[in-house]
C-alpha cells in the first residue's frame, strides 16, 4: 500500500537536531542518533560473539583439556576459535574507532567545556603535575588496543582520551556496569560497609581512577567523606574533574603515580582501586600495595576490585585470558598467577586481615568481581 | 589584520602499539573482516535513519501502510541485523559442537550402491 500523503508540508522534525543529540552529562560528548546507531551495532556484535560461538569455543577447549592437550597450541588451531577471535578483535577495533571518531569531531569543544566547568565555582578540585612520569608499563602499551591509550594530547587541555574512555567503557561493558559504569565502585563501597562496619570513613583515596567512573560511587556511598582520586593521565583527570562536577559530585583529582603518592602517612581511612592491578606490572604491584599500607590511618581499609582472574578450570581460564593475549592486557595473565595475599602481607598488612574473594556485580555483570582487601591494625 | 589560520590538529593514531594478532590462516582476510564489520554497521546506521524517517512521517500525520511502519527500536534491530549478516559464524559454531558426521557420509555412499542380490 502506498503512502497516503496528508499535509506533507507539515513534515519536520519535532525538535531541532541539537535537542535529539544525546549526552550523558554536561561535560560528555554529544552523540548523534547516527553515531548511536554505530554504537548499538558494536554492542549487538559483541553480544553475538558472546553467544553460541563463545559456547562452542569453550566446549572445544573443554574437549581439548579433557584429552590432555596443550590448550595454547591446540585450541587456536580450531576453525571456530580462529573466526571467533578474528571477529572479537575486529569488534574491539571497531568500537574503539567509532568512539574515537565521536570524540574527535568535537575535541576542541569538549576541552573548552571542561575548561569552563573547571574554572567556574564547583565541588571538588583538580591538581595536575607535569612532573609526573607515566610508568613504563603504561607508556609502552596501548591498553585495550586504544591507539594513544589514556595519554594522547593533541590540543591544549585535551580531554579526548577521557571522553573516549567513557563512551568506550559503556560499549565494552554493554551497559552491565551501570548507567555511568559505576559498578566496581558500588561493589567496593558495599564491601567496606559490610566488612568494616565500625570504620569511620572520613577520607577515601581511589588509585588509578582514570575518569572517576568508580570514584563517584564512593561519593554516593559515603556522602560525608572527602573523596580523592589520582591517576597519571592528565587528559583523563581533566575530563574526570569536569564530569564529576557535571554530575554534582565532589572529588579531589590529582595527577600522581600510585607507586609514589604525594600524601602523608596515614592520610586515608579507605584506599581503593578498580581494575588497576592488572594494568600495572610485577615490579610495581608490591610498591603500590606498600603505598596503600603507608597511606592508611590505623584501622584503615584497603580494597582493590579486579576482574575475576582466579579461574581454576583450564578451559575457562584459557578463554578468560583471551584479552590478556589479544587485547593488550599484558599483565593480566601474570596477575592471575600471583600470591596476592602474600604480597599484601609483605606490604605490612596482617595476613589474617587479607581477604580475597569473588563478589557479585551490583548490575548483573556475569562472573562478578574479585575483591582483594586487607585492614591496617588499629 | 589577517586572522592567523587555526593550527591543524594532528590526526589521531589508528594502530595500537604491539603486533596485531593474526587468527585466520590467510592474514589478508582479517582486514577484509574489519571492512565487513564496518559495512554492516553502516547498513544498520542507514536502517536506523530510515526508521527515524518513517517515525517522523507517522508523527507528522502521514498515514503509512503496515509494511512501512517503524519497526522495533535501535538495539533489537542491530541484534537482528548482526544475526543475519554473521549467520555463517553461528553455523561454524554449530559444526564445531557437532563434530564430524561419518554416518552422513555412509548414507551418501550407500545411495549410489547397486541393490544387493
Amino acid at each position: 500500500m502506498p503512502v497516503a500523503a496528508q499535509g506533507a508540508s507539515a513534515i519536520r522534525p519535532a525538535a531541532p537536531p541539537a535537542a535529539v543529540q544525546r549526552r550523558l552529562h554536561a561535560a560528555a560528548p554529544e552523540v548523534h542518533p547516527e553515531e548511536q546507531a554505530l554504537l548499538d551495532f558494536a554492542v549487538a556484535f559483541k553480544g553475538f560473539l558472546r553467544g553460541p560461538m563463545r559456547a562452542a569455543v569453550l566446549a572445544r577447549a573443554e574437549a581439548q583439556a579433557a584429552a590432555g592437550a596443550e590448550l595454547e597450541t591446540m585450541v587456536p588451531a580450531e576453525l571456530v576459535y580462529r573466526w571467533w577471535s578474528a571477529a572479537l578483535r575486529a569488534q574491539q577495533e571497531f568500537y574503539v574507532d567509532v568512539t574515537a571518531a565521536i570524540v574527535d569531531r568535537q575535541l576542541e569543544a569538549l576541552a573548552s567545556t571542561a575548561r569552563a566547568i573547571a574554572s567556574a565555582p564547583g565541588p571538588g578540585s583538580l591538581v595536575l603535575d607535569p612532573r609526573v612520569k607515566v610508568p613504563s608499563y603504561q607508556a609502552a602499551v596501548d591498553i585495550h588496543c586504544v591507539p594513544g591509550s589514556y595519554f594522547l594530547e593533541r590540543i591544549p587541555d585535551d580531554v579526548g582520551p577521557g571522553a573516549r574512555s567513557e563512551l568506550g567503557s559503556l560499549a565494552f561493558t554493554m551497559g552491565q556496569g551501570g548507567a555511568l559504569n559505576e559498578d566496581k565502585g558500588v561493589v567496593a563501597a558495599r564491601f567496606v560497609k559490610a566488612h568494616a562496619p565500625d570504620l569511620a570513613v572520613r577520607r577515601i583515596l581511589d588509585l588509578g581512577c582514570t575518569i572517576g567512573m568508580s570514584t563517584l560511587a564512593w561519593c554516593d556511598a559515603f556522602p560525608d567523606a572527602e573523596v580523592h582520586a589520582i591517576d597519571v593521565a592528565a587528559p583523563c583527570l581533566r575530563y574526570g574533574h569536569a564530569r564529576a562536577r557535571a554530575l554534582g559530585r565532589a572529588v579531589h583529582f590529582r595527577q600522581a603515580d600510585a607507586e609514589a603518592v604525594p600524601f602523608p602517612d596515614g592520610s586515608f581511612d579507605v584506599v581503593t582501586s578498580h581494575i588497576l592491578l592488572h594494568e600495572t606490572s610485577r615490579a610495581a604491584l608490591p610498591r603500590i600495595l606498600a603505598e596503600c599500607f603507608r597511606l592508611l590511618a590505623p584501622g584503615g581499609f584497603m580494597i582493590h576490585v579486579e576482574v575475576p582472574i582466579r579461574v581454576r578450570d583450564r578451559a575457562a581460564a584459557f578463554l578468560a585470558g583471551w584479552d590478556a593475549r589479544n587485547n593488550n592486557e599484558p599483565f593480566w595473565g601474570h596477575l592471575a598467577g600471583l600470591d596476592l595475599a602474600g604480597l599484601c602481607a609483605a606490604a605490612g598488612f596482617p595476613r589474617a586481615s587479607v581477604v580475597e574473594t569473588v563478589v557479585p556485580s551490583a548490575h548483573g555483570k556475569p562472573g562478578g568481581w574479585l575483591v582483594l582487601a586487607a585492614r591496617r591494625p588499629a | 589584520m589577517t586572522a592567523e589560520p587555526a593550527e591543524a590538529i594532528s590526526p589521531r593514531p589508528r594502530a595500537a602499539r604491539g603486533e596485531r594478532p593474526q587468527f585466520l590462516a590467510a592474514p589478508e582476510c582479517e582486514p577484509l573482516l574489519a571492512m565487513v564489520v564496518a559495512l554492516a554497521a553502516e547498513v544498520h546506521r542507514l536502517e536506523d535513519r530510515h526508521e527515524r524517517l518513517l517515525a517522523a512521517l507517522a508523527e507528522a500525520g502521514i498515514a503509512l501502510g503496515p509494511e512501512l511502519r517503524a519497526g522495533p527500536g535501535g538495539a533489537p534491530r542491530a541484534t537482528a541485523l548482526v544475526g543475519r549478516v554473521f549467520r555463517v559464524l553461528d553455523e561454524i559454531a554449530e559444526r564445531a559442537l557437532r563434530g564430524g558426521d561419518p554416518a552422513y557420509a555412509e548414507i551418501v555412499d550407500q545411495l549410489g550402491r547397486p541393490e544387493r542380490e
